[in-house]
């Protein structure tokens, strides 16, 4: 009787998992990229980004940028080779990438919003949505 | 409804920059989902910016144009604090509208 009732439990649970399963495999992958360091990281990132999305398309990226990690959003801005960064940014938006920008930066760096390009949303803090992306929302975190 | 637009605009000197980013998927209609069935066209097919309630631009979209459209142009006659509006319709008769305020 106690062994009958053990596999009936056991087939409960094997049920609960099969049910589960599907639904985890359809969740993207969600990764928080975090710009800090100026143009430089700001291109290996881009790049990482692109090869990210070309591996796996549905995967759900947000770049949050910070300090001087904002540079690269900033209207004109060019990398090393005096390549703008513009075009990729929009090609990324355009494929579901979220670039969010620290306002907490532009006040100490005097920096007005107008300057930054149109993709780029500002939030009130860089740390504490890299915090709540990871913490709260299970986000993956890559520092390029 | 769809996604919201960022518009901005700028007054220098007597000319008012607009730049407008769209939000829109811009289906041409000849690209093919994964199961090969064609997916519907769907554009953006008018585009007008008003200055108060003058209109200062027009366009005319067809599927050509790509994805999450952008748009920047100069006008003048714009003062600080004017409100610009821009509006868009597409081919399934969505439409959407959003304003700002000249800077």
């Amino acid at each position: 009787m106690r062994r009958h009732f053990l596999s009936l439990l056991g087939g409960g649970v094997l049920a609960g998992m099969l049910v589960s399963a599907p639904a985890l495999a359809a969740e993207p992958t969600k990764v928080v990229y975090h710009m800090v360091d100026g143009l430089d990281q700001a291109t290996r990132g881009m790049g990482n980004i692109r090869n990210h999305l070309r591996a796996d398309p549905e995967a759900k990226i947000v770049v949050v940028a910070h300090g001087e990690g904002i540079n690269f959003l900033l209207e004109g801005a060019k990398d090393r080779n005096g390549r703008p960064f513009d075009a990729a940014i929009a090609a990324l938006a355009s494929q579901g990438v979220e670039f969010l920008v620290c306002d907490n930066t532009l006040q100490a760096r005097n920096i007005p919003a107008s300057k930054l390009v149109l993709e780029a949303r500002v939030v009130p803090a860089g740390v504490v949505e890299v915090a709540n992306l990871q913490f709260k929302q299970h986000y993956a975190y890559l520092r390029p | 409804m769809a996604d919201p637009m960022r518009v901005r605009a700028l007054e220098q000197g007597g000319v008012t920059e607009v730049k407008i980013l769209m939000k829109h998927d811009m289906e041409t209609g000849l690209r093919k989902d994964a199961a090969g069935k064609l997916i519907a066209a769907h554009f953006i097919q008018n585009v007008s910016v008003r200055h108060q309630d003058k209109e200062v631009m027009h366009a005319q979209f067809g599927p050509s144009v790509s994805k999450d459209p952008f748009i920047g142009f100069k006008f003048k006659g714009g003062a600080k604090g004017d409100k610009i509006t821009v509006t868009w319709t597409d081919n399934k008769g969505d439409k959407r509208t959003d304003e700002t305020l000249i800077a």
